[in-house]
């Protein structure tokens, strides 16, 4: 295991930094941005090769995921970006059939279409499993009814992913298009953070689909489920990592520009502790990324170390952007600073992709904890 | 035209001096307008190798090295017969070749226009600009104290100007594709033998210009590198916006 980027990834470093300062952060409509990155090939680079996209293994396409998290200024973009992901660059790849990968890969790759992953329920949050929508087999196609909240990218998404209950009382997974008969978009749930990202809640009534659409095995969703919720969790949390160490950067030119009591503040102890405290949270999170990279590279379970990655990095993101938003002060608190927006964007990492205490419970109960 | 088959005649570049890459960048952007397949070739000792490997990032599908110990020492004419044979040896039937202004050892040269001359093609030389059309290719040229626009036909060769039009590039950035797929890529290496150079065809022995001396520096040339460029496009970026 090398815990360094090799030559190819520096390069790859360099190409998205290019792309980022020069075309994205300069760019505010949604759909260009969305667009410009196709053309970059970000979606390609996040998607595995087998399936026409760039990503040789998981480390590509995780250390990818750091560097948007970095070098994308919006975190709700880079937010969109991972749940469209979700879907491409893992749960698609592994569990569907070769029609719907050649149906959906060339518009995941040009950016025409845009993916999301519905799960959750109004009643089946942190308990995900307690769903109420209904997925049924009726000879050649399968009925969906039910809906799903909180779903990330809901309104922009051409295709979903949405897991249900079936009649044999185990889980279905399917991919469902937004224009399928019985689908119904709400409104944009309105959230303090992450705008780029836009939620809605989306409704299925009556919505037939063809059984070739079921993804795995009919009862194969649970599966599907936990595995998904597992890249889920390397995955966002690895863009989180980088937009880390953004916030660092950021704070390390500011206090040693800033100068108070005829100094700069950087030269008060109290002031460069946070910022030492940043650096090793972030070296940590590098260190529980690199062994993840390797870990499923090489094919193994990595349940208990996302859940560790996700609580590590989820609270320390958090503090990370509160202690950043400390040391700018009043300018920080102010919207031009930019760092309330970092702050906004960063307090729902403690909640989605199971709570931190969600995290706490599946890591006791890995390591041998009777519950 | 539908599409076009370009080679890219360079010397190995210096290290991040985007005036090598700029036939690449040409043809990166001409690619909004045309489908274009573009190969790049190069002469020089394999050590060199890293040197080139960089035009894979600007798109180029295969490149090139021209490398034997018989070709060492070779003057401009027989670098072109070398050259020549290589291409001809390629079986491309290219429709345009582009030869880089500016080497690690100086300007290019006359090179471009002999390996023309052997082709029996078209040849412009300081050529700072182009526009394809149907069937033809506008070339601005730019000399001393004038300049002009001229047209040639396909296939041609095209030695380019140090104080290239711009404006071609200043859109230009790496894509991952470009990065990410070149990691499947060699450089394909070319020896005499495979181009069946015979050693009275090559190198010294087919040199009519030869040095008869040289004064070898005292102790290795020592030197610093305080600061070096972040990235090339960037740099050539910023460059651009400041003239511009």
């Amino acid at each position: 295991m090398d815990y360094k980027l090799n030559e190819m990834q520096k390069k790859i470093y360099s190409g998205i930094r290019n792309f980022a300062d020069e075309i994205l952060n300069i760019e505010e409509d949604f759909y260009k941005k969305w667009k410009h990155c196709a053309d970059c090939g970000v979606f390609a680079s996040m998607i595995p090769n087998r399936v026409g996209g760039l990503a040789e293994n998981f480390s590509d396409i995780l250390l990818i995921a750091k560097m948007i998290g970095e070098l994308f200024r919006d975190s709700g973009f880079v937010f969109a970006i991972n749940n469209n992901m979700i879907v491409a660059s893992y749960l698609l790849p592994t569990f569907a059939s070769e029609v719907i990968i050649k149906d959906v890969y060339p518009g995941l790759i040009d950016g025409s279409l845009i993916a999301s992953y519905a799960v959750t329920e109004p009643q089946s949050g942190s308990d995900v499993y307690n769903m109420l929508t209904k997925i049924t087999r009726d000879g050649d196609t399968i009925e969906i009814n039910g809906s799903k909240t909180y779903i990330s990218n809901g309104p922009i998404a051409n295709i979903f992913v949405v897991v249900g209950k079936n009649e044999e009382n185990s889980y279905t997974a399917v991919l469902v298009k937004s224009t399928d008969a019985g689908v119904e978009v709400g409104g944009e749930i309105k959230k303090m953070g992450l705008e780029k990202c836009p939620m809605s809640e989306v409704f299925f009534s009556e919505c037939i689909i063809p059984k070739e659409r079921v993804i795995g095995t009919f009862s194969h969703g649970q599966t599907i489920c936990n595995m998904t919720l597992d890249w889920e969790r390397s995955l966002s949390f690895s863009s989180h990592l980088g937009t880390m160490t953004r916030i660092m950067n950021s704070c390390i030119k500011y206090v040693n520009e800033r100068r108070q009591f005829g100094k700069t503040i950087g030269s008060f102890q109290l002031v460069s502790e946070k910022i030492a405290r940043m650096k090793v949270s972030i070296e940590l999170g590098e260190l529980l990324l690199y062994k993840i990279c390797d870990m499923k590279n090489n094919g193994k379970k990595t349940f208990l170390e996302s859940a560790i990655f996700k609580y590590y990095i989820g609270e320390n993101y958090t503090n990370c952007s509160l202690e950043a938003m400390q040391i700018y002060g009043a300018y920080g608190y102010c919207e031009e600073g930019g760092i309330e927006k970092e702050v906004r964007d960063a307090l729902a990492a403690k909640i989605y992709s199971g709570t931190s205490e969600i995290q706490l419970d599946i890591i006791s109960r890995m390591i041998g904890i009777k519950k | 035209m539908k599409s076009l088959k370009v080679l890219i005649l360079c010397r190995p570049p210096l290290r991040d001096a985007i005036e090598s890459y700029i036939p690449a960048l040409w043809i990166k952007e001409m690619r909004h307008q045309i489908s274009i397949s573009a190969y790049c070739m190069s002469m020089d000792r394999e050590s060199s190798k890293p040197l080139i490997e960089r035009y894979f990032d600007y798109g180029v599908e295969e490149i090139y090295l021209i490398s034997d110990k018989q070709f060492a020492g070779a003057d401009t004419f027989a670098t072109s017969y070398t050259l020549y044979q290589a291409i001809c040896n390629m079986e491309l039937d290219f429709d345009l070749i582009l030869a880089d202004a500016v080497s690690t050892y100086g300007e290019t040269g006359h090179i471009p226009a002999q390996i023309a001359a052997f082709l029996n093609i078209p040849f412009a030389i300081n050529v700072a600009g182009i526009v394809l059309a149907e069937n033809n290719i506008i070339c601005k040229q730019i000399f001393r104290s004038y300049e002009e626009n001229i047209s040639l036909s396909y296939p041609c060769l095209l030695s380019l100007n140090s104080n290239v039009d711009t404006e071609f590039i200043n859109r230009n950035c790496l894509t991952l594709f470009d990065i990410m797929a070149k990691h499947h890529k060699e450089i394909k290496i070319m020896n005499s033998e495979q181009l069946k150079i015979s050693e009275k065809q090559c190198g010294m022995c087919c040199s009519h210009t030869i040095v008869v001396n040289a004064i070898k520096m005292n102790g290795k040339n020592k030197h610093k590198l305080i600061e070096e460029s972040r990235d090339a496009i960037s740099e050539l970026n910023k460059l651009i916006k400041g003239v511009g």
